[in-house]
């Protein structure tokens, strides 16, 4: 009984040892966990500052002012065309290749340039080219504000801005937007660009023209006479306006127009009279264009309709047929009018992450000699209706195959398999 | 004959300057008239400072902003949404009940977009472009394109769960807001009491 007493006095005794001495369990606890508390604020501090050393060297910078100053990307294009009447004339080519600078030097100012290689090889005994396809300086008066100078592309069509392969259907860029549009059109001069919270976006502006003198391609008549600022004559300027509508998403309504005299005051033969005389031709060259495009869902639906002119054409090919007949040249004759148009349909038919294939068929139908000067006539080749039926995979929204089949309703000895590859970064 | 002499004779020929024309002197002068006004004040491509964005979306009762650490499966999701790495160890954003505002960015044709996203009950409730970087596309930051997001949740694959219809000639910009979208959604699914 004695040991049984002694033994729980003394348990009693241990345990209620800290009670007699003043001391409060909960206490303690709370000044434990207020502790752990400093603790772990310490080591949170510690760690956004670790964090801090890692993401940005120290400093407090956004994703946004680590970006570089100078991007550099780029677009390109390998084709492959097997024709089924004549395969003599299949060919694959390295159609293009494009290296492009973006720099930014304020938040206002930019600068954005692209040189683009042709057919692989550009020499003097080889077909290929180099050219400088942009260099403006752009400055944002205001966000809805934009003033460019220097060399651009001209907003007409689709193609002609958005030329990137994977942005366009079809191995080949179409004819309407090459032959009649001459994507990739571009002047040198200076635009003003506004968007408004409507989703109209407008666009005018003074560029260097075209010089008739230089028309050597019956087939594409603006292509056969654009200078892109290769010392360009600027002694006739243009002036050109576009409208588009974006206010409905996927929707794209737009037109725009461009004129201005090609005559270049005659200058070719003011410097050398052995070549045709123009004197007294203006030779106002005018292109219009109306676009739409619509893209619900998975669809893509995209329509052109492009017209030209070109002034005192009669005037211009009397002079060429004399020429040609006193010289033995063959100077191809310049058309009073030319137009085009396509209607596109397109379908993203299988989708999975990154990878998408889809199918389409366009139609067009052009003609570069709509309407000759009285007396000359039209070279059927220069005139077509042509379907294309097709698809693109892409691997990555950037890099895409292409095939397609063409036929050429009126010039069939063209019709031709195409195959593709095309990126853009 | 080389190509610089012809240049100076055509020019030496003339017997005005052809310059000014009417038509096109007229044109030039008008552009230059619109383009020297004085350039808007913070006309920066700025819209809307973020802390200003995230006062708006709680009503000037800002809570403290938290923190998601990125874990190597967030990091990995963020990955596969974007087709990127995710170059951040963590990412801010502030939250009061079911409602999260975050601040994200992605790159659209060279510059990046720096984005304000609301996620309320794991829905997109509001986007909005708050610093606009780039030349062309600026169509992306309209509400007419951006009220799309409205509604929008992810889809156990981390897509959206329904077609956000782009912007023709934008098309990078369009597919950096959808990615940004998606992110978005997803981040909030990953922090700790997210509905």
């Amino acid at each position: 009984m004695n040991k049984k007493a002694g033994l729980i006095t003394m348990i009693l005794g241990v345990g209620l040892l800290p009670l007699a001495a003043g001391a409060d369990p909960v206490d303690d606890l709370r000044k434990t966990v207020e502790s752990q508390q400093q603790t772990i604020d310490s080591l949170k501090q510690q760690m956004d500052a670790t964090a801090n050393l890692i993401e940005n060297g120290g400093l407090e910078r956004s994703a946004a002012s680590a970006t570089p100053d100078t991007v550099v990307g780029g677009y390109g294009e390998i084709n492959y065309n097997h024709y089924t009447d004549d395969s003599s004339r299949d060919m694959m080519d390295l159609r293009r290749f494009v290296l492009s600078v973006a720099h930014r030097f304020s938040d206002r100012l930019f600068f954005n340039g692209e040189i683009e290689w042709e057919h692989a090889i550009a020499s003097a005994e080889d077909q290929g080219e180099t050219e400088i396809e942009q260099a403006y300086l752009s400055y944002s008066l205001r966000p809805e504000l934009t003033l460019t100078a220097g060399l651009f592309l001209m907003p007409f069509g689709f193609l002609n801005e958005s030329h990137e392969p994977p942005n366009f259907y079809g191995v080949e860029r179409n004819f309407v937007e090459t032959l009649i549009i001459p994507s990739t059109w571009r002047e040198g001069g200076v635009q003003l660009r506004g968007t408004t919270a409507v989703g109209i976006a407008w666009e005018a502006g003074v560029t260097t023209g075209f010089d008739i003198a230089h028309f050597d391609d019956a087939s594409a008549p603006l292509a056969a006479s654009h200078q892109e600022l290769q010392m360009a004559k600027a002694r006739d300027l243009s002036v050109y306006g576009a409208l588009n509508y974006r206010g409905v998403p996927g929707l794209t309504v737009g037109s725009a127009v461009f004129t201005g005299n090609a005559a270049q005051g005659n200058a070719d033969y003011t410097a050398d009279n052995s070549l045709p005389d123009f004197a007294g031709a203006d030779a106002r060259v005018t292109l219009w264009d109306l676009h739409a495009r619509w893209q619900p869902g998975l669809w893509d639906l995209q329509t052109v309709y492009a017209r030209g002119s070109i002034g005192d054409a009669a005037q211009i090919d009397q002079v060429l047929q004399t020429y040609n007949a006193a010289n033995g040249t063959a100077l191809p004759y310049v058309p009073e009018a030319f137009y085009g148009w396509y209607g596109q349909v397109a379908y993203v038919l299988w989708r999975h992450e990154n990878m998408s294939f889809a199918p389409f068929v366009r139609y067009e139908k052009y003609d570069a000699q709509s309407r000759m000067p009285a007396g000359f006539s039209a070279d059927a080749a220069n005139a077509d209706r042509v379907t294309t039926v097709g698809f693109s995979f892409k691997p990555h929204p950037q890099v895409v195959v292409k095939a397609d089949y063409q036929t050429f309703q009126d010039n069939s000895g063209n019709d031709r398999y195409d195959l593709g590859i095309g990126y853009q970064f | 004959m080389t190509r610089d002499s012809t240049h100076v004779r055509a020019w030496a020929g003339t017997t005005s300057c052809p310059l000014f024309s009417h038509l096109r002197l007229t044109a030039l002068l008008l552009l230059l008239l619109i383009a020297a006004q004085p350039p808007a004040a913070g006309a920066k491509g700025v819209y809307q400072a973020p802390e200003d964005f995230v006062k708006e979306v709680f009503d000037g009762e800002v809570p403290p902003p938290q923190t998601l650490w990125l874990t190597q499966d967030i990091a990995q999701g963020a990955e596969k949404i974007l087709g990127h790495p995710l170059r951040l160890l963590r990412v801010h954003y502030w939250a009061k009940g079911s409602r999260s505002a975050w601040i994200l960015e992605e790159t659209g044709k060279e510059q990046p977009i720096t984005t304000g996203i609301v996620i309320d009950g794991g829905k997109v409730a509001q986007m909005r472009v708050l610093i606009y970087r780039e030349n062309r596309g600026d169509e992306v930051r309209q509400p007419f394109f951006l009220d799309q997001f409205k509604g929008t949740g992810l889809t156990p694959d981390n897509e959206l769960d329904r077609h956000i219809d782009g912007v023709s000639g934008a098309t990078l910009s369009t597919r950096a807001l959808t990615k940004l979208a998606r992110l978005a959604l997803f981040l909030n699914q990953q922090r700790h009491g997210s509905p």
